[in-house]
């Protein structure tokens, strides 16, 4: 990336937080549980962003990994009282981490359209392991009955004011945008590049391009684990459908809307895309269709996602050209 | 477990795939000649089934369904090539993952907005609705025989274009090398024209057929989606033989699991395609282009 994007890049993540953290101030009531939802996906976005775009890899079994840390959490938490949360998020984590690297030690060997389709099989073996075999509720889905509690060393916090669980959420989920915005921009970000653009030649430098994109799938499954352990702690409800591959696409959706190329993009394609989700049902109940046209508007439209499009309008290229 | 039991399963795995090669063979050809994953090939199916409702309801017979279904898949085939897919030439998989996943959502409410929720039911057609004693308590129904006859003549079919026409030839060359069958003067924009068009009416007429042995459902393609990927990864993409194989192989797994282990017959078809990209993992036939 060029300076001036990578300028750009840096602004549009840092004005993302400074609004997002205004949420608690400015908002209530429904609106904050919403901008709950919109941030905790701006951070599924982003990591799902890492594997797409530096590391080149298409995942349509994303979920698989989100819906696993959010069941963990449900099938951890004692029925009867809150759960300790930072050692259930940790179970969480630990849990999508060894899932992706399962899922990724056995799909990067595969390319271009077979790891999509491997990844897609993965994701509904997943699916269906908890729709159909009753580990968890089945198709009716878990319950997490008390929101966990974190537990300090000079106390407990109770996070269940809206306004306090967003601001957990917030620090979860922008720890998790700076790291993947660190990893791009470190060496080994640098690694994934080269591998994605001239595989030959990262080997002949003694790179493993193998083991490179098994690294970023499996942080970037374990963020997205912590993404769903999140979602379950918000609703108190966990449902197969999270891991189905129709979840793993509304992802990539976000990832595309926003950029790929950026850690910024998929975060601003989670925003608008959820933003507009919530007009159009206020609008209609037919939301979905809006939703299918956005969709096939910006494929068609802005290939390359709206920020770089967006950057494109406002010229930033032209400084780029100079 | 009686040998009738056995024969009645094993026609219904057999009619079951052929009604899974019909929705695999457009989906194969789609990526192995033009190189589109198409997530949206399962809704289409369930376009044909609500097809066959929408006539059955507002006409009574079910057989004018059929040239309706295939008029109805050609001409959205060709909507989808000439309008989304032709903009696509060039762009990465995630385009059309993304492309085709819009699609989905924007046919299932249109099917929601005209149909709604419920699950409906279409009436076996009179002429085919009695069955085939073959003991004291089994029977078979000749409907289902139906299916199994137009899936085996659509075999054929294809088989002969494939192997015996222009056309076949011409598909052949441009799944081959693109660029070569374009400097020979075959209009490839053309033929993919004709694959979108004949591969997607080729789903819809599926669903058509299977309407009224399935229940006719939101979401309904889905399933048969997922599975006909699974179908072609282990077939080959691109191959049709080895869709036919694929297909019989699935219709086996699925309508013996779902006896023997219904808990698991769910994800046994995905452990099959895992199985197999674990040990090929560029599917069982290398493609051009994948």
């Amino acid at each position: 990336m060029s300076p001036p994007r990578e300028q750009a890049d840096a602004a549009i993540l840092v004005l993302l937080a400074a609004g997002a953290a205004l949420v608690p101030f400015t908002l209530s009531g429904y609106e904050i549980k919403l901008a709950t939802t919109i941030t905790i996906q701006a951070g599924l976005a982003v990591a799902l962003g890492l594997v797409v775009g530096p590391a080149g890899l298409i995942s349509m079994g994303h979920a698989a990994f989100y819906g696993l840390g959010a069941y963990l959490l449900a099938m951890a938490a004692p029925q009867s009282a809150a759960a300790d949360l930072l050692l259930t998020l940790v179970l969480s984590i630990a849990g999508a981490a060894a899932f992706a690297g399962v899922v990724g030690a056995v799909s990067i060997r595969s390319r271009g359209m077979y790891f999509i389709l491997m990844t897609l099989a993965f994701g509904q073996l997943g699916y269906h392991v908890f729709h159909d075999t009753g580990i968890a509720g089945s198709a009716d889905g878990a319950y997490v009955y008390f929101r966990p509690e974190l537990n300090l060393p000079w106390g407990t916090v109770s996070l269940d004011k809206p306004a306090d669980f967003y601001m957990f959420v917030w620090v979860v989920v922008f720890a998790v945008i700076a790291a993947c915005w660190w990893l791009r921009r470190s060496a080994f970000g640098s690694i994934l590049l080269a591998a994605r653009d001239n595989e030959p030649r990262t080997r002949a430098f003694g790179y493993s391009p193998y083991l490179a994109r098994l690294i970023a799938f499996v942080i970037s499954g374990a963020m997205a684990g912590a993404m769903g352990y999140l979602t379950a702690a918000q609703h108190g409800y966990v449902a197969p459908e999270m891991l189905g591959w129709h979840a793993s696409a509304i992802a990539l959706v976000m990832v595309l809307l926003g950029g790929k190329d950026m850690t910024s993009g998929p975060a601003v394609g989670a925003v608008l895309l959820l933003l507009a989700e919530e007009m159009l049902q206020r609008v209609t109940e037919h939301w979905l269709l809006g939703v299918g046209l956005i969709i096939i508007l910006v494929v068609i439209v802005a290939p390359q996602g709206l920020v770089p499009w967006a950057a494109t309008v406002f010229q930033f290229r032209r400084v780029r050209h100079a | 477990m009686s040998a009738f039991f056995f024969f009645v399963q094993l026609l219904n795995a057999v009619q079951y795939a052929l009604i899974l090669y019909l929705v695999a063979s457009g989906l194969t050809l789609l990526l192995g000649i033009m190189g589109v994953i198409n997530l949206a090939h399962g809704v289409f199916y369930m376009v044909g089934a609500y097809i066959a409702y929408a006539v059955v309801q507002h006409f009574a017979i079910f057989w004018l369904a059929l040239p309706v279904g295939i008029l109805i898949g050609l001409a959205l085939g060709a909507l989808v090539e000439k309008l989304l897919l032709s903009r696509l030439e060039g762009a990465d998989h995630l385009s059309q993952v993304l492309l085709s996943f819009g699609l989905i959502l924007l046919l299932n409410e249109a099917q929601r907005i005209i149909f709604g929720n419920d699950a409906h039911g279409v009436d076996v057609p009179q002429s085919l609705s009695y069955s085939i004693p073959l003991s004291d308590t089994l029977s078979y129904p000749v409907y289902r025989l139906f299916v199994c006859a137009v899936g085996l003549l659509f075999i054929a079919a294809m088989g002969l274009m494939m192997a015996k026409t222009r056309i076949g030839m011409m598909l052949r060359a441009s799944a081959e090398n693109r660029d070569m069958a374009r400097a020979m003067g075959i209009d490839v924009q053309f033929v993919y024209l004709g694959v979108t068009a004949v591969g997607i009416a080729c789903t819809v007429l599926a669903g058509v057929i299977a309407a009224p042995i399935a229940s006719v459902y939101p979401g309904m393609g889905d399933t048969v989606l997922i599975q006909s990927f699974v179908v072609i990864v282990l077939g080959g993409i691109g191959s049709l033989g080895g869709a036919l194989a694929g297909s019989l192989l699935l219709g086996l797994v699925d309508a013996f699991g779902k006896q023997f282990f219904p808990t698991y017959a769910g994800f046994l078809v995905y452990a099959a395609m895992i199985a197999v990209l674990i040990v090929r993992p560029q599917g069982l036939i290398r493609v051009r282009g994948a």
